[in-house]
C-alpha cells in the first residue's frame, strides 16, 4: 500500500528522477558529428537523460569541442 | 527520420563529436560544453543547458500554473499566457512561434497527456516539471528571426 502510493506520488516520482540522474552512469557515450546543440539533443534521445536546451540564437556561431 | 527542423540548421555552425568509455552522467555536458558558449547545472532531475548570455525570460517567477488532462502543446501555449512568462516575452520584444515539420509517425510525447500545479516556480523549473510529466527527452528554446523577435519551444 505504502509502496503504491510512493509510487504514485510527483513528489517521490521527483526525489527518485533526481537521484537517478546524479548517481546514473552510462557504459559508453558516442555522438556522431553533429552540431553542438544537435549533440546535446542526441545525447539526451540517445541515453535517455532529460535535457532543458536555451540555444543560442539561430545564425549564432558556437565553439568546436575536441 | 527527422519530424522536427529545428532553425539552427539555417545558421552557420561548427561541428562536435564525441566518445566517452563508462562515463557518469555529468562528464557528457562537461566535455562537450568545455569552451564553448554555453554553462549547464542539473536542477530537479533535469541537465538545464544555457548560454552564458542567457535568455532572461527562463527566469520569470510564475506565480500560480496549471493545467489538467493537457497536451504539450496546450499547456506550453497556456505558459506563455501566464502574465509574468508573457510580459517577460513582451519585454525581451519575443513572441513564441515554435517551428514544426513532421515528416513521420507523431511522437508519443505530443500525443501524451498530462497535468501540473505549481506555485511560484520559474519558466525553466515548469518545463523541468513538463518534460518529466511527459518523460520526453529535452525541452528546447530559441530565437530566431531577421531580430531575433521569435523563439520555437517544444518538449521531443
Amino acid at each position: 500500500m505504502l509502496a503504491a502510493m510512493a509510487l504514485l506520488s510527483p513528489f517521490y516520482r521527483s526525489l527518485k528522477a533526481q537521484a537517478k540522474l546524479a548517481e546514473r552512469r552510462l557504459q559508453d557515450v558516442s555522438l556522431d558529428e553533429n552540431t553542438l546543440e544537435s549533440g546535446i539533443t542526441d545525447f539526451a534521445s540517445r541515453y535517455q537523460v532529460p535535457i532543458g536546451l536555451v540555444s543560442l540564437p539561430a545564425g549564432s556561431r558556437s565553439t568546436p569541442v575536441n | 527520420m527527422a519530424w522536427l527542423v529545428s532553425p539552427l540548421a539555417l545558421g552557420p555552425r561548427r561541428l562536435i563529436k564525441l566518445q566517452l568509455e563508462r562515463a557518469g552522467v555529468a562528464q557528457v555536458p562537461e566535455k562537450l560544453l568545455v569552451s564553448s558558449d554555453y554553462h549547464w547545472r542539473e536542477a530537479g532531475g533535469v541537465i538545464d543547458i544555457e548560454p552564458f548570455q542567457s535568455a532572461d525570460v527562463m527566469d520569470t517567477m510564475v506565480e500560480q500554473f496549471h493545467i489538467t488532462h493537457a497536451l504539450q502543446d496546450d499547456a506550453l501555449d497556456q505558459l506563455a499566457r501566464t502574465p509574468e512568462f508573457r510580459a517577460a516575452l513582451a519585454g525581451a520584444g519575443l513572441r513564441i512561434r515554435t517551428i514544426h515539420s513532421i515528416a513521420g509517425q507523431m511522437p508519443d510525447v505530443y500525443l501524451k497527456r498530462f497535468s501540473l500545479s505549481v506555485r511560484h516556480t520559474t519558466v525553466r523549473d515548469i518545463l523541468n516539471k513538463m518534460l518529466l510529466a511527459l518523460r520526453g527527452d529535452y525541452w528546447y528554446f530559441q530565437r530566431y528571426g531577421d531580430h531575433l523577435q521569435y523563439a520555437t519551444l517544444y518538449i521531443a
